[in-house]
């Protein structure tokens, strides 16, 4: 019989599944996971908050270069070519892929695909920071709820 | 002076899963099978260039799983300063698009200074092109971004034996 929806560990188990049969995830998170630190539990979350924050950073970047009467593609390759490196490091698969689709369009120049396949890796973005701060809060509640199962233990 | 991210290397204790982790993908019990495949005899340097904090960090910790000291610069000029400067590594581990220097011209002129070590291009995959560029500077192996256990376990595996 399957374990309890309940719990906090089997719950996380299952998103994680979901994420990967949705395509949001793919192998590289996996990777992630097997790189938690026993010395930091927190490893994961943090790693999770700095993609987040640099991949904001990118993002924005690319807007203001798509946004010029001369759009710098120079720029936009440039800084997509590092966010597809932090998002294939992260395990995002879709927004990877998203990612890959606007290259072809920054390379050939052209400004309509580029807006229009941009919008799209800011949608992925939008589903995979959601989906990295789920995972971030139940490891979080996780991490706190045997931290507290840890101080009632007898010495 | 270099803006370096230095790191002490750690053996880490890996331990048993806990039920944090408990992942019923085969994919992740592979992964960590990979991470206690190897237990490396000698101590290896690696100096990791990079721009992106997200694929430095994992480089980092992927390496130190291993045991491996780590260095890490975030620009090609710091690159080529340090390796001026006759600091050693069995690994160098490099990025295409860096600032001041691109990866591709910090591999040709860490050549040109008679480094010789394991040069990794590790980068995000942008075509054929860009592969065969690299691998025209010298370097031992190109990966395509993220530097994965399954690339990084037999190219340890050599260094350790040499």
């Amino acid at each position: 019989m399957a374990a309890s929806s309940t719990d906090p560990t089997q719950q996380l188990n299952d998103y994680i599944r979901t994420m990967h049969d949705q395509g949001i995830l793919d192998d590289n998170f996996d990777q992630l996971l097997a790189l938690r630190r026993e010395q930091n539990p927190r490893f994961i979350n943090e790693l999770i908050s700095m993609f987040t924050n640099d991949a904001e950073a990118y993002i924005a970047e690319i807007t203001n270069a798509l946004s010029l009467i001369e759009v710098n593609f120079s720029t936009i390759i440039s800084k997509l070519h590092q966010l597809k490196g932090s998002t294939s490091g992260i395990g995002g698969h879709r927004m990877y892929q998203a990612c890959c689709e606007l290259r072809v369009a920054a390379d050939d120049g052209d400004k309509d695909r580029c807006d229009e396949l941009f919008l799209r890796v800011k949608e992925e973005f939008n589903t995979l920071k959601q989906c990295l701060d789920s995972i971030s809060q139940m490891r979080s509640n996780i991490i706190s709820n045997g931290t507290r199962s840890r101080r009632r233990r007898p010495l | 002076m270099f803006n370096l991210r230095k790191s002490m290397a750690l053996t880490l204790p890996l331990g048993e899963a806990s039920d944090q982790d408990k992942w019923d993908n085969g994919g992740l019990e592979r992964k960590r099978q990979l991470l206690i495949e190897i237990v490396l005899r000698s101590r290896l340097t690696a100096l990791m260039v990079d721009g992106d904090t997200t694929c430095w960090v994992l480089k980092q910790e992927l390496l130190r799983s291993y045991g491996v000291q780590t260095l890490g610069v975030d620009n090609g000029r710091d690159a080529i300063d340090l390796i001026a400067s006759d600091a050693a590594f069995n690994l160098i581990i490099i990025e295409k698009i860096l600032p001041v220097l691109n990866g591709l011209e910090v591999t040709r002129q860490i050549c040109e200074i008679g480094m010789r070590c394991k040069m990794l291009a590790v980068t995000a995959y942008s075509g054929e092109s860009e592969r065969q560029a690299f691998l025209a500077t010298s370097v031992d192996v190109f990966i395509e971004k993220p530097l994965d256990l399954e690339h990084l376990v037999p190219i340890l595996r050599e260094l350790d034996r040499q």
